[in-house]
């Protein structure tokens, strides 16, 4: 038994490529994925990955699993700290559709254990960071204290 | 107390009070609600309705709690699909840090097939990203209509 994928969706007045570059630029996720940057080589396929923040150090690593900008990004997801991810990494997919004049993005978090408190962790903090993004690329403003 | 069979979870940068006067709105539902008119009775026990723009009649129900400006929970019956059970719908808005956390609970029936679970994902998803949106930038999300359930 494994607990289900965690699946969010949110619609952003911007574009795809838009959207893609807040989510690949660590100058950009700094200031909406709770300080953390999103660091990669160019977010290409087979690129390792973290998200590093001054304060909390490395919160995860991880590794692109396939890249299609700015369509599609997949990578593999290991937190630093969680007991949960010592079993293996999980796995984070971004899609974005064009919706008219907005994008969707759908964000697929899965590979949990059961019962996994990574999960619930998780679960609680993609909405926060969407959240964020969305009013930062809407509005020019992240949610500060909320992510 | 019952787990809800869905979740839908956002932030919003606003006030509760500001967040639930716009929910409670009729006039300004159809720019959140895409294009329909959702209208929510002022106390417990009053009708509660989602009318298409067209004025044929979505859903019907009452509202079971409220409670301005944290909680409003509604009961659900979809018009046009008398054999779906009547679900119930929480709305939940409590201030965390200098905004809002909306939390939408979709409370099933009964078992619902998947592609309402999906059509249901949309919509929601659909819905609290135009509420935000809106409270945020003053301007609705350009419209995007819902997929309907196959």
């Amino acid at each position: 038994m494994s607990d289900p994928a965690f699946v969010y969706v949110v619609y952003i007045r911007a574009t795809p490529a838009r959207i893609w570059d807040a989510l690949t630029d660590p100058d950009q996720t700094e200031k909406f994925w709770f300080g953390g940057r999103f660091k990669t080589d160019g977010a290409r396929k087979g690129s390792d990955l973290e998200l590093w923040s001054e304060q909390r150090g490395v919160d995860f690593t991880g590794q692109i699993l396939e890249s299609d900008p700015p369509k599609k990004l997949v990578w593999t997801f290991q937190h630093t700290r969680e007991p949960d991810s010592l079993d293996g990494a999980t796995t984070v997919s971004y899609e974005l559709e064009v919706m008219g004049d907005d994008t969707r993005l759908t964000v697929t978090h899965d590979g949990f254990l059961d019962n996994s408190s990574l999960r619930r962790g998780v679960s609680g903090g993609w909405p926060r960071i969407l959240s964020s993004l969305k009013s930062m690329l809407e509005t020019g403003a992240p949610l500060t204290r909320a992510a | 107390m019952r787990k809800p069979d869905a979740v839908f979870v956002t932030f919003i940068a606003a006030t509760p009070q500001a967040v639930w006067d716009l929910l409670t709105d009729k006039a300004r539902s159809p720019q959140f609600f895409f294009g329909y008119v959702m209208s929510v009775g002022g106390a417990a026990g009053e009708p509660f309705t989602v009318t298409r723009a067209d004025g044929t009649p979505d859903v019907a129900g009452k509202v079971l709690v409220h409670e301005p400006p944290h909680r409003l929970r509604v009961s659900w019956d979809m018009v046009a699909m008398p054999d779906v059970p009547t679900a119930e719908l929480e709305f939940l808005l409590e201030p965390v840090d200098d905004v809002v956390r909306l939390t939408i609970r979709q409370f099933d029936g009964g078992p619902i097939s998947d592609s309402f679970v999906e059509a249901g994902r949309e919509g929601w998803s659909l819905i609290q990203a135009s509420l935000k949106t809106l409270l945020e930038t003053g301007r609705p999300l350009p419209p995007i209509k819902p997929r309907p359930p196959q």
